[in-house]
C-alpha cells in the first residue's frame, strides 16, 4: 500500500513569496500539484519588518497554492535566507578508546558530540548540522566502524541564524494554523534543486542569486563545506540603474530585464536607447537617449562586487582542484546576460546558468529554484527533519487523520 | 550529557510554535473558518452515525424480526422412540400432545422436553428434530429398587422408590417385576404437590440392595420388607441400622457400613442353620463388629 504525504515548500523572499504544494509517494516519488507566487511585501534581505504585510502575502500565496493543487496543506518545509545565517565549520576529535585500537559507536558518538558542542550566542540558533567525513589518523574513511587507529576526528558544517528573525518567520506560518515541520537554507535548498550527486562529489559552487540577497554553498567530495549568504541581490542592481540613470523604480527594473548585461559587451555598448517617462506610451517632453554602456557599467559593477565579496568569503575554500563541476548559476538574477562570464573570471571556475524553460512554467525557472529545492532536499533526507520524527499527542494524531 | 542537552535546546526546532492563535489575516481568518466548518461536519456526521447506530438498535430491540433458519420443513410423519426402561411409544403418544399435520418448526422442543420430564417415572429427555419429518425423542428411565405400600380408604395404592429415593408412581411395568421389589417401611413420606419428596435413606439402604442382587440373589428373593432406624444421623455408627424381614428370618440386622461383610456372614449363617434343618429363623443380628447372632423361631 503506497503512503501519500503532502507538503508545501515556502520561500518568503524579498521579491516574491513562492509556495509549491508537492506530494511525496512512498518516500521516493515526488509530483508538484499546485504553486502559489505573491508578490513580497515587510520583507527586506530575508528578514521581516513589516509582520502584518509579510503574513498577508504568505498566507494569500498558501490559499492560492492549495487552490491550485485542490488539497490542504499538512505539512510546511521553510526556506531560510538572509545575511543573519552563518556557517562555521567546527571539527571535534577523540581517542580511539578500547584496547585493540579499533573504532567503536562509542568512538564515533563522542567525535560527533565533540563537533556538535560548540557554544553559540544568546540570541542564535541553528538550522542545520551537515556531517562531513570521519578522519582515522588523518585519513578519510567514510565509515570507521571497527577500523584500527588511534585518533579520530570528524568535521561539521553548522549552519545557525538569529533566532528572532527564525522566529519571525515561524509565527508566520503559525498565523494561518500550520506547523514549520522542517526549515532549510535556501542556500542548501537551491544546491538540491541545481546539483546533481555527480556534481556534488567532483565539486561544485552554487549561487542562487535572488532580489535581496545571494546565497551561495559549496559542496566538495559530496559533502557540503560552505554555505553563506550576502545581502546583494538583483534589487541592488535595479537601485543601482535608478540613482545612476535617474530614473524611477519601474523604469529600473525594465531597463535591467531588456537591456541589462553583466559585461561591457563591446559589440552594442555604443547603441543608444530612449529613457521615457511612460515606456509602454511615446516620447513625451523630457524623454532622453543613452548609450548602452552606460548601463552594462552599473550592473558590472555590482555584479563583481557580489561576486568579489563571495570570493572572499570562500577564502581557502575556493580552490578550482576541488571543484571540478564548476559553477552553477540560479536565481532570478542569474537572468542577467553575460553574468556566467563575470562569476567566471572573479572566481576562477567555469560557470554556467541553470537552464531557463521556454514555456510559462513556474517550476522550471531559476527563481524556484529554492523552492522546488526544499521538496527536492525533503524526498532525499527523509528523516533529518527536526520536527518530522516527533511524537504527536491524541488530537495531533487526529487532526491529520482528519485533516483539518 | 549536559553539555549536549544544551546544545540541542539551541535548535531551531525547539522554538516553541503557536498554531492556534488568532488569525490576523483574511486568508488565515478564512482558512479557520474552513476548518471549523470541515471539523463541525465531521463531527455531525460521526454524531450522526452514531443516532443512527442506537436508533436502529433501539428499533430492532423493539421490533422483533423474526428470522425463518429452518429452510423447507414437511409435516411430521414419524417419531422415533426409545427407551432404557419400560415406557412405550403409545404412552408418549398420550402424553406429547402433538396434532396431526404440524410441522418440525411447529413443536416446541423445550416444552415438550418439560412436559415428558414433569413425569415422575421419567429421569432426563433428549428431543431432536431430524429434518425434514422426524422428530426423536430418547428417554431415560428412573430404575425402582423398592416399592412403598400408601393406604387409600379401603384399598391401597403402591408407589415405586428409586435408588436415589425418588417416590414414583409406576407406569407399564410388568405384575411379575413389581412382586420381586421388596417394601419399604417408613413413615418419613412427605407429600409436596402432586409429588412427594425424595427418601434421603434409600441412598444408604441401596449398596445393601444392589449387593445382594448382585451377589446373593437367592437370599435377595425371599427379601418382603426393609426399615430402617436413624438413617438421617449423621454419625452412622452409633445407633443406625436397616432391617430386613424376609420369608426365611424374621428380621435381620444390618449396620449401614461394610454390607459385603455383613452379607458374607449373613450367607454364612443361613447355609450352616438350614443344613442344620433349621428352615426358619427369628433374628440375624449382623450389626456387631466380629460376630453374628442368630436367634431361633418357631412358626
Amino acid at each position: 500500500m503506497s503512503t501519500v504525504s503532502t507538503y508545501a515548500a515556502i520561500e518568503i523572499g524579498t521579491s516574491k513569496v513562492v509556495v509549491l504544494i508537492g506530494e511525496i509517494l512512498d518516500g521516493k516519488t515526488l509530483n508538484l500539484l499546485g504553486v502559489g507566487v505573491q508578490k513580497s511585501k515587510g520583507v527586506r534581505k530575508g528578514k521581516i519588518v513589516d509582520f502584518r504585510a509579510a503574513s498577508h502575502c504568505t498566507h494569500t500565496a498558501i490559499l492560492e497554492a492549495e487552490a491550485a493543487a485542490g488539497v490542504k496543506v499538512n505539512f510546511v518545509f521553510l526556506s531560510q535566507t538572509g545575511a543573519h545565517l552563518v556557517s562555521n565549520f567546527n571539527k571535534g576529535s577523540t581517542l580511539v578508546r578500547s584496547s585493540d585500537n579499533r573504532v567503536t559507536k562509542e568512538d564515533m558518538k563522542r567525535a560527533i558530540s565533540d563537533a556538535k558542542s560548540k557554544q553559540l550566542h544568546a540570541n542564535r540558533v541553528y538550522i542545520h548540522y551537515v556531517q562531513n567525513p570521519f578522519y582515522l589518523d588523518g585519513a578519510r574513511v567514510e565509515d570507521p566502524f571497527d577500523c584500527q587507529g588511534d585518533r579520530l576526528e570528524v568535521g561539521y558544517l553548522s549552519i545557525h541564524g538569529d533566532e528572532r528573525t527564525i522566529k519571525d518567520h515561524i509565527h508566520v506560518i503559525n498565523g494561518i494554523g500550520l506547523h514549520v515541520e522542517d526549515m532549510i537554507v535556501a542556500s542548501v535548498a537551491s544546491g538540491a534543486s541545481v546539483a546533481d550527486d555527480s556534481e556534488k562529489k567532483m565539486g561544485v559552487l552554487v549561487i542562487d542569486i535572488g532580489s535581496g540577497t545571494t546565497d551561495y554553498v559549496l559542496y566538495r567530495d559530496g559533502y557540503i563545506v560552505k554555505t553563506g549568504a550576502v545581502p546583494i541581490g538583483g534589487d541592488h542592481i535595479t537601485n543601482d540603474l535608478r540613482f545612476g540613470l535617474r530614473v524611477d523604480h519601474e523604469n529600473a527594473e525594465m531597463i535591467k530585464k531588456t537591456y541589462g548585461k553583466a559585461i561591457i559587451d563591446p559589440s552594442d555598448y555604443d547603441e543608444k536607447i530612449w529613457l521615457r517617462a511612460d515606456p509602454e506610451g511615446g516620447l513625451t517632453i523630457g524623454d532622453r537617449q543613452i548609450r548602452k554602456r552606460g548601463i552594462y557599467q552599473i550592473v558590472n559593477a555590482r555584479v563583481d562586487e557580489l561576486f568579489t565579496i563571495i570570493q572572499d568569503e570562500l577564502g581557502g575554500f575556493l580552490d578550482p582542484k576541488h571543484i571540478g563541476a564548476g559553477l552553477i548559476l540560479t536565481g532570478g538574477s542569474s537572468r542577467l546576460d553575460g553574468i556566467e562570464k563575470v562569476a567566471g573570471s572573479c572566481l576562477g571556475l567555469v560557470a554556467t546558468k541553470t537552464p531557463i524553460s521556454s514555456s510559462a512554467d513556474p517550476i522550471n525557472s531559476p527563481e524556484n529554484s529554492t523552492v522546488v529545492g526544499l521538496l527536492t532536499y525533503a524526498l532525499k533526507h527523509p528523516n533529518e527533519g527536526k520536527t518530522r520524527g516527533k511524537k504527536k499527542s491524541l488530537m495531533g494524531k487526529l487532526s491529520t487523520i482528519l485533516s483539518f | 550529557m549536559r553539555r549536549l542537552n544544551k546544545v540541542k535546546e539551541k535548535h531551531w526546532s525547539n522554538i516553541k510554535q503557536d498554531v492556534g492563535r488568532k488569525p490576523i489575516t483574511f486568508a488565515a481568518f478564512r482558512r479557520k473558518i474552513f476548518k471549523s466548518c470541515k471539523f463541525g461536519i465531521i463531527l455531525a456526521l460521526i454524531a450522526g452515525f452514531f443516532t443512527f447506530l442506537v436508533s436502529g438498535f433501539y428499533y430492532v430491540r423493539g421490533h422483533p424480526i423474526d428470522v425463518n433458519l429452518s429452510g423447507p420443513v414437511e409435516p411430521i410423519q414419524s417419531i422415533r422412540f426409545h427407551s432404557d426402561g419400560v415406557l412405550s411409544p403409545e404412552w408418549l403418544k398420550n402424553v406429547h400432545g402433538i396434532q396431526r399435520g404440524d410441522s418440525l418448526m411447529d413443536v416446541d422442543i423445550f416444552s415438550l422436553k418439560r412436559k415428558l420430564e414433569s413425569f415422575g417415572q421419567v429421569d432426563q429427555v433428549e428431543v431432536q428434530r431430524h429434518f425434514p419429518s422426524t422428530l426423536k425423542v430418547t428417554i431415560k428411565e428412573l430404575e425402582p429398587v423398592m416399592r412403598v405400600r400408601l393406604s387409600r380408604g379401603s384399598g391401597f395404592q403402591d408407589l415405586l422408590i428409586a435408588s436415589e429415593g425418588q417416590v414414583f408412581n409406576g407406569f407399564d411395568y410388568p405384575k411379575s417385576f413389581l412382586s420381586k421389589l421388596p417394601f419399604l417401611a417408613t413413615d418419613s413420606l412427605v407429600k409436596e404437590g402432586n409429588q412427594y419428596q425424595n427418601i434421603k435413606e434409600i441412598q444408604q439402604i441401596y449398596p445393601l440392595i444392589e449387593h445382594a442382587k448382585r451377589n446373593y440373589s437367592k437370599i435377595y428373593s425371599t427379601w418382603r420388607v426393609i426399615s430402617y432406624k436413624n438413617l438421617a444421623e449423621t454419625d452412622l455408627g452409633i445407633g443406625a441400622f436397616v432391617y430386613v424381614r424376609s420369608s426365611i428370618v424374621d428380621k435381620i440386622i444390618f449396620r449401614p457400613l461394610d454390607y459385603k461383610v455383613q452379607m458374607s456372614r449373613l450367607s454364612v449363617a443361613l447355609k450352616t442353620t438350614i443344613e442344620s434343618g433349621i428352615n426358619y429363623l427369628g433374628v440375624v443380628d449382623l450389626s456387631l463388629k466380629n460376630t453374628a447372632i442368630l436367634e431361633l423361631a418357631s412358626r
